[in-house]
């Protein structure tokens, strides 16, 4: 531990921190565009200027490490006054275009210029003029006037991509950001650079004026689109997602996610499955969730009552706790060993920065869950070949998808298909009882990494229209199916489920936190 | 996108890789590859490099368009680049830009309608002393007058006789300075190999080369010898930081040299290396041993076409002598800029050496630690080097029996401005400086009166000429006036001048100089020049002398490398010493209307080539 005085307070933080980052650990946010700490220094902006006694003018706070005893001035009258300059500065040739920006509401310029009571611009020449509004790929768009060339988007590409995409060009007071000429970004991580952007010079097409971000609510939760679990918060407002963006987590994503990850919350708004239905085909009919839950476990009762067999499959983008009822119904009230949690889904790109190639949040929590075939059990892609089973019990995803024309053949012969599900996709369209369940965004749950980190999601709104937590649906089906099971809250389910797993021993729900645990002893591969 | 390249073009960049660890470092010789294939640098082109050198397209993007001499879109067929800095303004540029726009009929950055030429204004052209200069094709033509011009462009049209380009002059030993220096340059060219060596040259290399390299770093460090680049850094004390453990293998040390002399009043290094090439290269190579370095990147200016030429010949003259190369201990690779004077800053160099844009770097890591590629480098000025073989050869002792003792020896002065004879001078450190503004440049023209000095090159604050005329040179006495002897590079400046109208020309240098990385040195940089430039055309209010003062403290100490101070101490220096001058300037009108065109210099004409009749484009007119 370190011990310095900052501000007149003395203050001990951890060593090998810079000055910046001693005094943000001690609550005081110095100032700054061009530091962040996925990036590091560059010492460009000159806005992080300190005080430190003894030193030869006012140093970057960014690049300074902190050493013993250090007396270092963050609001000292001359800190303040370089940074106010330097701020007037950045205003210079800056478009003050904040009523028409994007950006505002989280935009470090206007919150330091607000902070630092910085006076109007004197500046009586024209500004420098640049391009507003370009189209720069991958749902990206710059505006060069508000750029203020702090070089974070250059050094994103270059430090953390090792694929430069962006250059600063020009130099002096015409430096702008460009692409190579006639060449757009192409970079699976691309959106990244909007979140680093300090300023409303990089803004995401997708986004841009769809919210007002201060009436935007952050849920920190995770992303479910592979087995990389990267932490996100999701922004959200009255029941819709506006926005994923990364939480930093050094242990599983630092400061980023990938544009798949990033640009998959439409999924969690469109073509949802809002209430129950019975029936296929022609006759079928919707009906209230008890009704259906009902008559789901009627249907499956009577195949587990005359001999015939019965799958359950749950998707590995079940939460862990959903796996364990599954399982207990399997076992418990179905009593059929053809149960698994193993995916069909054919696996996506995968790269050394994040992206699994298993397009699943959950595969190792499947198996430490343990949700896998009985004796005489058979597995997928086994139980989509005849002899085909009579009736499914399928939890999340969406197996008439995802296993393409075997699994809607299986499917669709089956006499019964129970299926749990988020969306009105095939899987729904094939079930005899589509039960409307919830996506992550709307539960909370456990998932473990491809690493071995358990996690949790939280829900950021209660599931739309008639849908439910999906912990809530098996919890009834089991009621129905004559066995009691733990829940349905999440944290209630998490401690039953915990107790037969000797990995989760000794974890309480509230220490997994909001950057969950690494399990001991890891997990297998997903 | 390959293919965009001719064959030898290709080869040439695959050549020019393999001088360096990296290959991505050879992005300057490449680009200059292509452009002396296809005249100018377009996309596929860049495409192509990138390609060659394994970096990413937008990277060749960023570096083209960094550097000012790369030409992104055809241009004439003849390039002419007039100065318009100080001292060549003080001479009379304006002029010759006015006849280059009548003339060719199309302003500054545009091709005549023939395609003959195209014209702009370019900085200091390290000529200061025999302004006006125009470069035509990287050839300088020095000291022109508006005839003299048209002579030039006509006998590039082969309408008249072709001039003969101008080459820099030697020094001349002054003030009882022995001519430490100044017996190694040649008159009329490069002094050769073979003269060189009977005078003794080389011969300090040898001795030395058969001892241990840390004798040569003790006898700098006893010499007391101070870096000639700007800052007077000891040379001896900055060797003396690079690890003295051996190297490991694939570990290498560097000696860079800064071969990029930009200040506006300097013109040394490029005499230096024009005439005393082999001094130089002695140096290095004593530079190599001292710090156990087995090559030497030697940075040369991009607009040095000439110097460039004659120290890849030295440099194979060396060669063939068996001095130069691996395998006589230290070898040595010419790297050629390609405009813009920040890469004069030793990091912002590095960084250009790797192929990058010359963006300075943060401090630490120092050179000295992490430099080139990396790994531990010396970084310094050619005059410093080329001080070295004088230190070797005559001893420690008798070098710093001259001068002071906190500035031992002798330097070059670069001298410019309103003095009869302005030049390049070898002087004893520690003279009076009013002897080198009189007795040696000659004092003002008949008339005329010194009102101020510029001692050391454009960065260095002002002073006034009664406190010019009261110290000594050297870094001591200049020190307490608050202002450097940077590169002794003096510009003198006399009761005609308008210093508002300075003043604006340099923050326009720097303005246009500035990389553009911290905040305050881009955007103070341009605003500074935008109220000089209101000032001098009579805009200006009392409000924004204070602004411009406020500014200077803004970027004062605040950046990344020191160019905003260059600007912002020359501002508080002019603001402070002749601020009523300034306020002066606020009634709308110049005090000094003799100030506004510029008086012609006193070497104009002497240069000029011999007369011949005006060729049939002479007929536009314009002022003569
Ligand atoms: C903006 C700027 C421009 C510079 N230009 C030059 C230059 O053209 N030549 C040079 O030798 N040093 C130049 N310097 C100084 C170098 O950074 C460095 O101090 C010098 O090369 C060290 O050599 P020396 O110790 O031999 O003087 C410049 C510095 C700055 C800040
Ligand atoms: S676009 Fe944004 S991130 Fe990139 S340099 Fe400009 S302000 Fe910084
Ligand atoms: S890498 Fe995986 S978990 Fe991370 S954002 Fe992308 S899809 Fe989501
Ligand atoms: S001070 Fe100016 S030239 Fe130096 S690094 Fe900063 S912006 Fe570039
Ligand atoms: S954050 Fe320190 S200089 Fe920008
Ligand atoms: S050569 Fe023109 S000012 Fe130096």
């Amino acid at each position: 531990m370190t011990e310095f005085t900052l501000d007149g307070s003395k203050r001990t933080v951890p060593d090998g921190l810079s000055v910046l980052e001693a005094a943000r650990t001690c609550g005081t946010e110095i100032p700054h565009f061009c530091y962040h700490p996925g990036l590091g220094p560059d010492g460009n902006c000159r806005l992080c200027l300190v005080e430190i006694e003894g030193a030869r003018g006012l140093q970057t706070s960014c690049n300074t490490k902190l050493a013993p005893g250090m007396v270092v001035r963050a609001m000292g009258k001359d800190a303040v006054a370089a940074r106010q300059a330097v701020l007037e500065f950045v205003l210079l040739n800056h478009p003050i275009d904040c009523p028409i920006c994007d950006q505002a509401g989280e935009c470090k310029l206007q919150d330091y210029y607000v902070a630092l009571g910085a006076a109007d611009s004197r500046m009586a020449f024209p500004k420098v003029r640049k391009r507003k509004r370009e189209a720069i790929g991958a749902g990206v768009m710059l505006d060069k006037e508000r750029c203020v060339l702090c070089a974070r988007c250059t050094r994103f590409f270059s430090n953390v991509m090792k694929d430069e995409q962006l250059v600063i060009a020009n130099r002096g007071n015409h430096a702008e950001i460009a692409t190579f000429p006639g060449r757009k970004l192409d970079s699976p991580y691309a959106g990244n650079i909007v979140d680093i952007c300090p300023v409303g010079a990089l803004t995401s097409e997708a986004f841009r004026f769809r919210a007002r971000v201060w009436l935007l609510q952050a849920t920190p939760t995770i992303c479910t689109g592979c087995a990389t679990g990267c932490n996100i918060y999701a922004d959200a407002k009255d029941g819709v997602v506006y926005r994923f963006r990364p939480r930093t987590n050094p242990d599983v994503n630092g400061w980023w996610i990938c544009d798949e990850g990033r640009y998959s919350y439409p999924a969690v708004n469109e073509n949802r499955l809002v209430a129950a239905r019975i029936g296929r085909g022609p006759g079928a009919r919707e009906a209230s969730v008890e009704e259906a839950v009902a008559a789901a476990a009627a249907e499956l009762a009577a195949v587990r009552d005359t001999g015939g067999t019965i799958a359950v499959v749950a998707s590995p983008d079940a939460s862990c706790e959903e796996v364990f009822l599954a399982r207990r119904i399997a076992e418990d009230a179905l009593r059929t060993p053809h149960r698994t949690g193993r995916s069909v889904k054919p696996p996506g790109v995968g790269d050394a920065l994040l992206r699994h190639r298993v397009k699943h949040p959950n595969t190792p929590g499947v198996a430490l869950v343990g949700l896998a075939p009985g004796a005489g059990g058979r597995d997928l892609p086994g139980l989509l070949s005849p002899p085909r089973p009579d009736a499914w019990l399928l939890l999340g995803g969406d197996l008439a998808a995802e296993g393409g024309a075997p699994a809607a053949e299986a499917l669709s012969a089956a006499r019964s298909v129970v299926a749990i599900v988020p969306h009105a996709g095939a899987t729904a369209a094939s079930a005899t009882v589509a039960l409307p369940g919830a996506t992550w965004i709307e539960k909370d749950g456990t998932f473990v990494s491809a690493k071995g980190r358990l996690q949790r999601a939280r829900a950021a709104f209660p599931p739309r229209g008639d849908a439910r937590a999906d912990l809530e649906i098996l919890a009834a089906l089991g009621a129905a199916l004559g066995v009691r099971l733990p829940g349905p809250r999440a944290e209630e389910t998490f401690r039953a489920m915990r107790a037969g797993i000797p990995a989760l021993a000794g974890i309480e729900w509230d220490a997994i936190g909001e950057g969950g645990v690494a399990l001991p002893g890891g997990v297998g591969p997903p | 996108m390959s293919g965009a390249l001719k064959p030898e073009t290709v080869q040439r960049i695959r050549e020019a890789a393999a001088q360096y660890p990296r290959r991505d470092a050879a992005m300057l010789p490449a680009l200059w590859a292509v452009q002396e294939e296809r005249g100018w640098i377009g996309p596929p082109e860049m495409a192509e490099v990138a390609e060659l050198l394994g970096v990413s397209p937008v990277r060749v993007f960023g570096v083209v368009s960094f550097y000012t001499l790369f030409d992104t879109r055809p241009r004439g067929r003849h390039k002419v680049q007039v100065c318009r800095t100080l001292s060549c303004a003080l001479a009379g540029s304006a002029r010759l830009c006015e006849r280059l726009r009548s003339r060719l009929g199309v302003g500054a950055g545009e091709t005549s309608a023939d395609g003959q030429f195209a014209w702009e204004e370019v900085e200091c052209l390290a000529s200061c002393g025999t302004g006006p200069v125009v470069q035509v094709d990287g050839e300088s033509y020095e000291g022109l007058s508006t005839e003299g011009l048209d002579r030039v462009l006509d006998g590039i049209l082969g309408n008249v006789p072709r001039a003969t380009p101008d080459r820099a002059s030697a020094p001349k030993p002054v003030l009882g300075a022995p001519p430490f220096l100044s017996q190694w340059f040649g008159e009329d060219g490069p002094l050769p190999i073979s003269v060189y060596a009977a005078r003794g040259g080389y011969r300090a290399l040898r001795e030395a080369r058969a001892r241990p390299g840390g004798e040569v770093l003790e006898a700098v460090k006893a010499s007391g010898l101070r870096g000639r680049g700007g800052a007077g850094f000891p040379t001896g004390t900055k060797w003396g930081f690079i690890p003295k453990v051996p190297s490991p293998a694939g570990s290498p040390i560097y000696v860079v040299v800064n071969a990029d002399e930009s200040e506006p009043g300097a013109f040394k290094d490029r005499a230096l290396l024009e005439l005393a090439p082999h001094l130089v290269i002695e140096g290095i190579l004593l530079a190599c041993h001292a710090v156990g370095a087995q090559s030497a990147y030697v940075y040369v200016r991009g607009e040095f076409a000439e110097p460039y030429r004659t120290l890849t010949r030295a440099v194979a003259e060396a060669r063939d002598a068996g001095l130069v190369g691996a395998a006589a201990g230290a070898d040595l690779i010419l790297h050629r800029g390609a405009g813009a004077y920040i890469c004069g800053e030793e990091t912002a160099l590095l960084e250009s050496l790797e192929g990058k844009k010359g963006y300075p770097r943060l401090r630490p890591p120092f050179p000295a630690q992490k430099g080139l590629f990396g790994q531990p480098t010396v970084v310094n000025n050619v005059e410093t080097l080329a001080t070295v073989p004088v230190i070797m050869a005559g001893g420690a002792a008798n070098f710093a029996k001259v001068g002071t003792p906190k500035s031992p020896g002798t330097k070059l002065v670069s001298i410019s401005g309103r003095v009869r004879r302005p030049g390049l001078y070898e002087v004893p450190l520690g003279v009076p400086l009013k002897r080198i503004l009189h007795e040696v440049a000659g004092g003002p023209a008949p008339g005329r009166s010194i009102k101020a000095v510029i001692p050391g090159g454009s960065s260095t604050p002002i002073l006034t000429v009664a406190e010019a005329e009261e110290i000594t040179f050297d870094w001591e006495a200049l020190a307490s006036k608050g202002t450097f002897l940077g590169t002794g590079g003096i510009i003198v400046l006399d009761d005609g001048d308008c210093l508002v109208r300075v003043l604006a020309n340099l923050a326009r240098f720097y303005a246009h100089e500035s990389c553009g990385q911290c905040t305050p040195c881009r955007e103070g940089t341009g605003w500074s020049r935008n109220l000089l430039a209101a000032l001098e055309a009579g805009h200006g209010t009392a409000r924004d002398l204070a602004l411009l003062k406020e500014i200077a403290g803004n970027m004062r100490g605040r950046t990344i490398c020191v160019l905003a101070d260059a600007l912002a101490m020359p501002v508080q220096s002019y603001l402070q010493r002749f601020g009523p001058e300034f306020e002066a300037h606020l009634s709308g009108k110049c005090p000094l209307p003799e100030s506004a065109t510029s008086r012609t210099s006193a070497r104009t004409s002497a240069y000029l080539p011999a007369v011949a009749p005006a060729g049939p484009l002479d007929k536009g007119g314009g002022p003569a």
